[in-house]
């Protein structure tokens, strides 16, 4: 990836240079600790410091927009005792089910936990080896994005005079009665984009956006899996779905289309 | 039943389907549910503008891609292949059901296992004690959407109604249901209870009485 620098007329006040700081001209900027750069060269790295117990927003909808690769680096990574939150269950023995079969997920949080072939998540649930918090899924996706908005809850109509408003605030307002939903903040966020920058800012293809806008925004530490890395530029700013703000790391996985569901 | 074993003809699922798409008007935003809903969009045609929307973030559906034609970043929420139509478009989770939650839609078409006579809809669980309940979209639908309509069999396989006094399932959503087509008859959700618009070819008002729990009524 080019450097560029810009000449010193044009350095900012913060710049160690323009502070009188004696930066050699041969070092490149990224040496220098400067530059932002949230690109990634391993997984390894991707994956640095992920705790036991912490509360994982996984995106994706069935296999669409699933950052496959990230959960693989979970699994190797290791952090066991997880909350995981994320539309689906996981399928099959491999991505998230892989990581809800080797004990590792304490409790799951989703909207939909049957899929083409729910064989582990079933199993665990029925031998009581995993909570489940099942959740209406517009609920799910506005309790993340509120999170990432800094709205710690909110009232909603969905639900109302259902299991779901069990044990909930309610309240009326202009006549309709609505629940109160809380929140739902992610330590960790794994994302799936199509292109970024070094700045973290991303884009999406078609249906492959769904949950991962707003896991971006309401998690502590987001991590990114890209199909393509574009020069700092190069996206066009219209074009930015997701901006750098909401994303800390990107590891360049050049995945190909989703596969089965 | 045996009052009731006169001849007449239920509509088919195709017939079913036709009925509610001849309902929906130019320019309606829609969501079809997961299942024989999904099939009224094949009896809208493509010049009456009626855009489809998907919960995964999808708006201006168009028909199913030809085999060689699939793009497998476009799905709906039943997780099939879909195509966009020109004016389509997409965005993320949270906006998208922005657009049910907030009223946006027009309306929305669900399967259930029962609908009330006071609008009542049980659509995602079938007993207390299922074994992992699943529950997607529909409570999000049913709340949100300006009109909620019901596309289902009259009865169970083994002949139980659908049409009750109240659910005895787990409700989806209060008061929520407008009209139902089931393949006997199309009937609306009123302050008086369920009132017949429509029956199968056939079908007498008594004879459908006969299969459905609670009371209907004839328009006044």
């Amino acid at each position: 990836m080019g450097i560029r620098r810009p000449p010193p007329c044009q350095r900012p006040p913060w710049h160690p240079a323009a502070r009188g700081l004696n930066l050699s001209s041969k070092r490149p900027l990224e040496e220098t600790g400067f530059m932002i750069n949230k690109i990634v060269q391993s997984m390894a790295d991707a994956m640095a410091d992920i705790k036991d117990g912490s509360t994982v927003l996984l995106s994706g909808f069935g296999s669409v927009g699933q950052p496959n690769v990230l959960i693989d680096g979970l699994i190797e990574q290791g952090a066991k005792d997880l909350t995981v939150a994320a539309n689906n269950a996981g399928a099959g023995h491999i991505g998230l089910a892989r990581l809800m079969e080797l004990g590792r997920v304490r409790r799951i949080i989703c909207s939909f936990p049957r899929s083409s072939d729910p064989v582990v998540f079933e199993t665990l649930y029925r031998a009581g080896k995993i909570e489940l918090e099942i959740v209406p899924q517009g609920t799910l996706a506005e309790r993340i994005r509120a999170a990432g908005a800094g709205v710690p809850a909110f009232f909603t109509a969905t639900g109302v005079g259902t299991k779901m408003a069990v044990g909930k605030e309610h309240r009326e307002i202009n006549g309709r009665t609505y629940i109160l939903e809380d929140a739902l903040y992610g330590d960790v966020g794994l994302v799936e984009a199509w292109e970024a920058d070094r700045w973290g800012n991303l884009t999406y293809k078609l249906a492959g956006r769904n949950f991962n806008p707003i896991v971006a925004m309401a998690s502590k530490l987001t991590i990114v899996q890209t199909q393509h890395i574009k020069e700092l530029g190069d996206i066009h700013p219209d074009h930015v779905i997701t901006p750098g703000i909401f994303v800390d790391r990107v590891l360049h996985v050049p995945y190909g289309d989703p596969g089965g569901f | 039943m045996s009052a009731a074993t006169a001849e007449f003809k239920p509509f088919s699922r195709v017939k079913m389907a036709q009925n509610v798409a001849a309902d929906i008007p130019e320019g309606w935003y829609v969501n079809l549910g997961i299942g024989i809903p999904t099939a009224v969009a094949d009896h809208v045609p493509l010049e009456r503008e009626v855009i489809f929307h998907s919960e995964n973030g999808v708006l201006g559906m168009g028909p199913a891609p030809e085999k060689d034609k699939i793009e497998p970043w476009l799905i709906n929420a039943g997780k099939q292949y879909v195509t966009l139509r020109p004016g389509g478009s997409m965005c993320h989770h949270a906006d998208s059901f922005a657009m049910i939650r907030g009223g946006h839609l027009d309306l929305c078409v669900l399967g259930a296992f029962q609908v009330a006579e006071n609008g009542d809809i049980a659509n995602w669980a079938t007993s207390e004690n299922d074994t992992a309940p699943a529950v997607g979209g529909a409570m999000d639908l049913a709340a949100g959407a300006k009109r909620l309509w019901v596309l289902m069999e009259h009865t169970t396989k083994d002949g139980t109604p659908k049409l009750v006094h109240r659910c005895t399932y787990p409700l989806t959503a209060m008061a929520a249901v407008k009209r139902v087509y089931t393949n006997l008859a199309t009937v609306d959700v009123t302050e008086r209870g369920f009132v017949v618009r429509d029956m199968a070819p056939g079908l007498t008002f008594e004879n459908l009485q006969a299969r459905t729990e609670a009371k209907l009524y004839l328009p006044a």
